[in-house]
């Protein structure tokens, strides 16, 4: 239909009446900011989180491509490189890996890349160029670091290489580095096209036409669709489209693949999104709530001269858009600047990648969810005062009073006003009994064993799957050697895997653990997110394979005495470090379930066989696996030892694996004892305790070793654990009373808004009041009476519903978390309500002086 | 450029307008229900020109019989007094020179009255029919008042009444001079004639924001609430005077003339105070 | 003809014994480019009537009839619009938008149709209610007797079929409200615009054309 066009009229009322009412508009504006901002830092902190999680597998995974092909020649590569579903597509090509004595740690490949595919695996030169000549190259500062030589472009360095199996010492030309991650599985080196040329010529055939083993000379190819969905899809869409060979090995970088988000991170930040929008709502929809009754007059004869009731929507809207236009951006500046402040406090919570931690990564999305999810606020807000606006007649208009009660809304504002208010305070009970709450010695006693834990840096990192479990090095272990005030040193070796053991052992095993009720329920509890899961499956898979998984740990003195001795032989709870070490025993582990039952695998006195894992006897076996032939490593050969189990210990959390199966049948056994089945090996941690006087000393040197001299170790110390654990109070704290103190704002605002209204909708009354001989005082006194009615519901409704919730929800949030131990206080009621009280009381004299600085005579008159 | 339902709609909008019977079908914010509205006010405006021009043919035959009934009077007088001078002049030398001077002058004074009349009603005609416009531009009120009171000085003079205004020259309106001493000569005019032997007429003068009210008060008999309205009609006269010189034409002009100044006069009736008051109300 | 023809009107709030009958049976009809006053003393009725003929509020039973439509069937928007077109209001607070210039209050109904402005009409309108050096300040900054002028103004500057002023001098001084009046009256005529007028005041009510007299919801 062809409508009248009216806009002029409705934008010049809109905006005039702001223009008019600009005080009235700025505190809609301010409102507008504060949402926007609790927006937008929330949308930067968590976009910038997802985001460096992303890049730290994305680091860890090697690169930022979508997907990629491994192994292609040339003409395969032409093959698919001009697909048209592709965005981008780059190569690299394999030349060799390093093999050198100063690399064993830092482990390095070589390649040759084109420079943006450089780029996408992160390892594009920040300082110099890429490699030209045939002599240049370019490494990650970590590499140089292992190497010995300076990070300086133009100096000269030679290293052993493999390529295609033939070691060699080649000299270079440093043209370049970059900053390296400890936490990416190898270093990346890169060479010039005319070294790759001459030493790993590209493979002009395809991979089954060559047979061999050497990985020189492939083109590994990474590519990026039009967006990451379904990749893995697109993938197999395009080896079939291009028609390369179908069993091309590829692989999708899982940085893109969902799922990997913490499910608990994305729950904080779901009810952080509902409170911010709920709080913008509330402060917003209140505001505009009281604007358009105070303009009610305004709107109502705006109808009688003929405005419909849409166009009175579309001037409230106009309205809105209009504060929207101001706000939103100015809270999108303040928010994403609020944003990077605290990214790094809470970056710091979580694990991910150790180079440009806390750094803030915008983009558009997180501008343009934040600004739009601000507007659905404003406008979810405007919505109900609008139609009020658009539903006000004409007449009542002209005589606007609220009425009161009858229509139940003036006490629905009341009990938002009061739950808002409550809530607040029972936030603030919540946060508080977290701080109080927390354990210190239970913390530290569960996570500090001694004053310092040095073990491989991806140890101990949840974020990375492949672990280096010998990553105490022999230079380490001779460095901490000469260092002065060393009390002790407990070594803790590792060797993952699984237990085998004969007929007798495991038919002991399975009468004693695998046939019991308690497996089966543990099972069934562990899969229970598994439709159809089958407990006997899985029974009788064990069973048919006669291994449970397990790890075999190899202990020194100093780690065997911080273990938790459930029982031994001898009948006590403490362990003959000589008779432990004798040789003839071991150690074993108890299986326990969440609910903190727990069942032996084996009793002390049993008798168990160990199987050396040596790689000395390591030989390849083709085994058959789900119809497969797949090559795996063996073990057969190995000598395999019997012992007596001499007790049954808990590992304390910071001396193990920090990685668990289903079952963790593992067995300790002493440290020489170990290391004579095992084969010589590092350590998987070494747990030191040092003088006390000594300490400053050598917290200074082990922080210089474990960066400067090597960075791939990492330690724990107690001072540390406590920093860890102020700074994890401190954000709960932190948290915790920005969201009460924002709710008590709303609950505040609300108020004052409640009794503003009150006022403004009654100020004819009041006159009147005051006409007939009712002073000021007296009207105050009602004022502040009724504010006391608010007063007595908040504080009834948060003593009442703080303690039941304190009880219930707080009690099993707090104690649900291994540190915190949770004590009924109900101090911040204490602390809150009189600082409310005289706010309550407060507020209408401010709202009522205001407004009775206008005659008695003005105010009849306004009518 | 149109949809067939919009021609539609148009084609019977306009089958109505013929018939006399269109009526606007619904409002809304189309642009087809406001060209009805406009369309209606459109109809609405030729019918009330309509009615105009129907209300000036009937003011037209009013006129002509107001003339003929009006001239009437004077015509028989002057018919009769020529033939009575006739007669006295018949009688040659026994005629009386007394009456015949007697008649003669009765003649002169119906003829007078007659030249009056047709003079009044010419203005009128002029006036309403827009050959003679009135031009209104910021005049002092003091000349308007003051040769309008010398226009009926030698009348009061007659009958021994005082005519008093309080002058202030700083007071100015909007109008034209020679037609609005008209409209006032007239309203002074009925004062003096409503006025008893030896009364008194007082003008004074009243500041609006928008308006300068002229007040003329007598002490005559003034005029009851229910002819207040009445007054204003042409060749009205009020109840309580019976016939007396004059005709009932000027208050009609006079309004006519303020009107077309963006003025209006007000007469205050005689429940509300003694005496008349008449005022004049003219924009400033 | 008749503008405006109001049949049996009548408007009841309540119920039994609380049923009060604001209009009882009232028929009115009111010629082009009449200025008729409605009198009647407070509670008489007559605000409720110019409410029925403005279509502000719904009669109980009865039609008004404007400009040959029955608007007593008209609901919501449609009354809304209705009003914009053909009523032009003046109300004893004179109820101007105090947010937009005294020049866009006057043309406010007319934007809000989406009509152009007429503008030798309305600086004719402007210029006979004496408003000229106003136009561009906010209401607030007037007096009464010029905010009612704006009011006035406005209602004639929408050329309406048809101007209902409720008590225009309510609030006004009695010299102010003698401007008012005179340039209500003058005004009508001028524009050939056809004006009701309630009032509780005789002297008022003569202004006007013809006087129609209101006691308890009936017509005397």
């Amino acid at each position: 239909m062809n409508k009248v066009n009216n806009k002029k009229a409705i934008n010049n009322l809109a905006l005039s009446g702001i223009k008019v009412n600009i005080k009235k508009y700025l505190v809609l504006i301010a409102s507008v900011i504060l949402t926007t901002l609790l927006f937008s830092s929330l949308f930067t902190v968590g976009g910038s989180m997802l985001k460096e999680i992303q890049l730290s597998t994305m680091r860890q995974v090697g690169g930022s491509y979508h997907s990629g092909f491994k192994y292609l020649c040339q003409s395969e590569y032409d093959q698919i490189k001009d697909d048209s579903e592709l965005k981008d597509i780059n190569y690299r090509i394999i030349v060799g890996i390093s093999n050198d004595k100063r690399l064993l740690k830092t482990r390095t490949e070589f390649n040759y890349f084109e420079p943006d595919n450089a780029k996408g695996c992160f390892c594009y030169p920040e300082v110099g160029k890429m490699p030209e000549k045939e002599n240049e190259i370019v490494l990650s500062d970590l590499t140089l670091k292992a190497l010995g030589v300076p990070e300086k472009v133009g100096e000269k360095l030679s290293f052993d290489m493999t390529i295609a199996d033939e070691t060699k010492t080649y000299d270079f030309v440093l043209s370049g580095y970059y900053r390296g991650d400890p936490i990416s599985m190898a270093q990346l080196g890169l060479v010039s096209k005319a070294f790759q040329e001459k030493n790993a010529p590209t493979k002009q055939k395809p991979l089954p036409e060559c047979g061999g083993n050497d990985y020189a000379g492939w083109i590994s190819a990474d590519f990026n669709f039009s967006n990451s969905f379904n990749i893995e899809k697109k993938t197999i869409a395009l080896i079939k489209r291009t028609g390369i060979r179908d069993d091309v090995e590829y692989g999708i970088n899982w940085a893109y693949v969902g799922g990997k988000i913490d499910p608990s991170m994305a729950i904080v930040c779901g009810i952080l999104l509902l409170t911010f929008f709920a709080a913008g709502y509330l402060i917003i929809y209140n505001i505009f709530y009281l604007n358009i009754i105070s303009d009610m007059q305004e709107y109502g004869l705006l109808k009688t001269i003929g405005t419909t009731g849409k166009q009175l929507k579309k001037v409230v809207i106009r309205r809105a858009s209009f504060i929207s236009v101001i706000g939103i951006p100015i809270g999108l500046i303040l928010g994403v600047g609020v944003g990077a402040l605290l990214l790094p406090i809470i970056s710091d919570e979580f694990v991910t990648v150790s180079i440009d931690k806390g750094q803030l990564h915008m983009n558009a999305w997180i501008i343009i969810g934040a600004a739009f999810f601000s507007y659905i606020t404003v406008l979810i807000s405007a919505g109900k005062p609008c139609k009020k606006a658009a539903k006000v007649s004409p007449i009542e208009a002209l005589k606007y009073t609220e009425v009161r009660g009858k229509d139940g809304k003036p006490k629905k504002k009341m009990a938002l006003v009061v739950l808002s208010l409550s809530l607040s305070i029972i936030v603030l009970i919540g946060a508080y009994a977290f701080i109080t709450g927390f354990d210190m010695d239970s913390y530290i006693g569960n996570l500090v064993i001694a004053d310092y834990s040095v073990q491989d840096a991806t140890l101990d990192n949840p974020g990375v799957y492949d672990k280096q479990t010998e990553g105490v090095n022999k230079e380490f272990l001779d460095a901490l050697e000469v260092q002065e005030g060393v009390n002790e040193i407990g070594n803790v070796y590792i060797s993952c895997g699984a237990q085998e053991f004969n007929d007798e052992t495991w038919a002991k095993f399975e009468e004693n653990f695998l046939s019991t009720e308690f497996v089966k329920k543990k099972l069934e509890n562990d899969n229970a997110s598994i439709p159809d899961y089958d407990v006997n499956v899985d029974l009788e898979y064990i069973e048919e394979s006669k291994t449970i998984e397990g790890n075999t740990y190899g202990m020194g003195e100093f780690a065997v005495n911080k273990l938790d001795v459930i029982e031994t032989i001898d009948g006590t709870d403490k362990i003959d470090w000589n008779k432990f070490n004798s040789g003839d025993y071991v150690l074993a582990i108890r299986c326990t379930q969440d609910s903190g039952e727990s069942l032996n695998y084996f009793n002390p006195g049993d008798k168990v066989q160990i199987r050396s894992h040596d790689p000395k006897y390591a030989k390849k076996v083709e085994k058959e696996f789900e119809g497969k032939i797949i090559e795996r490593e063996s073990f057969e050969d190995a000598p395999v030892k019997e012992y007596e189990v001499y007790g049954v210990v808990d590992i304390p959390f910071p001396l193990g694996m920090q990685m668990y199966y289903a079952f963790n049948c593992d067995f300790i056994l002493p440290e020489s004892e170990y290391l004579s089945l095992y084969g010589e090996r590092n350590p998987m941690r070494t747990l030191i305790d040092v003088e006390e006087s000594c300490e400053g000393k050598f917290d200074e040197w082990i922080k210089n070793y474990t960066t400067s001299v090597d960075s791939s170790l990492a330690y724990n110390s107690k001072e540390s654990v406590v920093e860890q654990y102020k700074s994890f109070g401190d954000m709960i704290a932190l948290v915790g009373t920005i969201v009460s103190v924002i709710l008590g704002l709303i609950g505040l605002l609300n108020f004052a808004n409640t009794i503003i209204t009150s006022i403004l909708v009654r100020s004819r009354e009041l006159a009147m009041l005051e006409a007939v001989g009712m002073t000021g005082k007296q009207q105050k006194m009602s004022l502040i009476k009724e504010g006391f009615v608010y007063f007595l519901w908040t504080a009834l409704v948060a003593t009442v519903l703080g303690t039941i919730l304190n009880c219930t929800l707080i009690k099993a949030l707090v104690d649900g978390i291994a540190m915190f131990t949770w004590h009924f206080t109900l101090a911040p009621l204490a602390i809150c309500l009189p600082i409310l009280c005289v706010l309550i009381l407060i507020i209408p004299v401010v709202a009522y002086n205001n407004l009775s600085k206008k005659s008695v005579v003005d105010r009849l008159r306004v009518e | 450029m149109f949809n067939n339902k919009t021609i539609a709609r148009l084609e019977e909008m306009l089958d109505a307008a013929i018939e006399g019977n269109f009526v606007e079908s619904e409002y809304d914010e189309t642009k087809i229900s406001r060209l009805e509205s406009r369309w209606k006010e459109f109809l609405g405006s030729s019918v009330l020109s309509n009615k105009n021009l129907e209300n000036e043919r009937h003011r037209l035959e009013q006129f002509i019989s107001d003339i003929s009934h009006q001239t009437k009077t004077p015509m028989t007088n002057i018919k009769m007094y020529t033939e009575l001078l006739k007669e006295e002049a018949a009688r040659g030398a026994d005629a009386s020179i007394e009456k015949i001077s007697n008649y003669a002058s009765m003649i002169e004074k119906q003829n007078t009255r007659l030249e009056f009349l047709i003079d009044s009603l010419t203005k009128l005609s002029r006036l309403e029919n827009g050959t003679l416009a009135v031009v209104p531009k910021e005049e002092q009120i003091d000349k308007l008042i003051a040769t309008s009171i010398s226009a009926i000085e030698s009348k009061a003079k007659l009958k021994n009444i005082t005519v008093t205004h309080k002058k202030d020259e700083s007071l100015k309106a909007l109008f034209d001079l020679k037609w609005t001493n008209e409209a006032l000569i007239n309203i002074l005019d009925n004062a003096v004639k409503y006025s008893p032997e030896g009364g008194a007429i007082e003008i004074y003068t009243e500041q609006f924001e928008m308006y300068q009210a002229i007040h003329v008060v007598d002490n005559g008999p003034g005029i009851s609430e229910e002819d207040t309205a009445k007054i204003f009609g042409r060749f009205y006269r009020g109840s309580e005077v019976q016939q007396e010189e004059g005709v009932g034409i000027g208050l009609y002009l006079t309004r006519e003339i303020v009107a077309k100044e963006d003025g209006y006069l007000k007469v205050v009736p005689n429940n509300k105070r003694e005496g008349g008051e008449m005022i004049v109300y003219l924009r400033r | 003809m008749s503008i405006l023809v109001a049949e049996n009107l009548t408007k009841h709030y309540g119920q039994d014994d609380t049923l009060v009958k604001a209009l009882d049976g009232v028929s009115l009809s009111v010629e082009r480019g009449e200025f008729v006053s409605i009198i009647g003393t407070s509670g008489s009725g007559k605000s409720t009537l110019l409410h029925m003929l403005g279509g502000l509020d719904t009669p109980t039973s009865g039609t008004v009839i404007i400009d040959d439509k029955d608007i007593s069937k008209l609901k919501g928007d449609e009354l809304c619009i209705f009003r914009r077109r053909k009523i032009g209001f003046i109300f004893q607070s004179f109820n101007l938008v105090p947010s937009i210039s005294v020049y866009d209050n006057i043309i406010l109904p007319i934007q809000l149709d989406g009509k152009q402005v007429d503008k030798d009409f309305v600086s004719n309108v402007i210029e006979t209610l004496g408003l000229q050096s106003k136009l561009n300040v906010l209401p607030s900054k007037l007096s009464g007797g010029q905010q009612q002028r704006v009011a006035i103004a406005r209602a004639l500057a929408s050329k309406p079929a048809i101007i209902l002023a409720d008590e225009p001098t309510g609030n006004l001084d009695s010299k102010t409200s003698q401007d008012v009046l005179g340039l209500l009256k003058t005004t009508g005529k001028k524009f050939n615009q056809t004006m009701v007028m309630i009032t509780h005041n005789d002297e008022i009510a003569q202004m006007a054309d013809r006087t129609i007299r209101i006691e308890d919801g009936r017509i005397k």
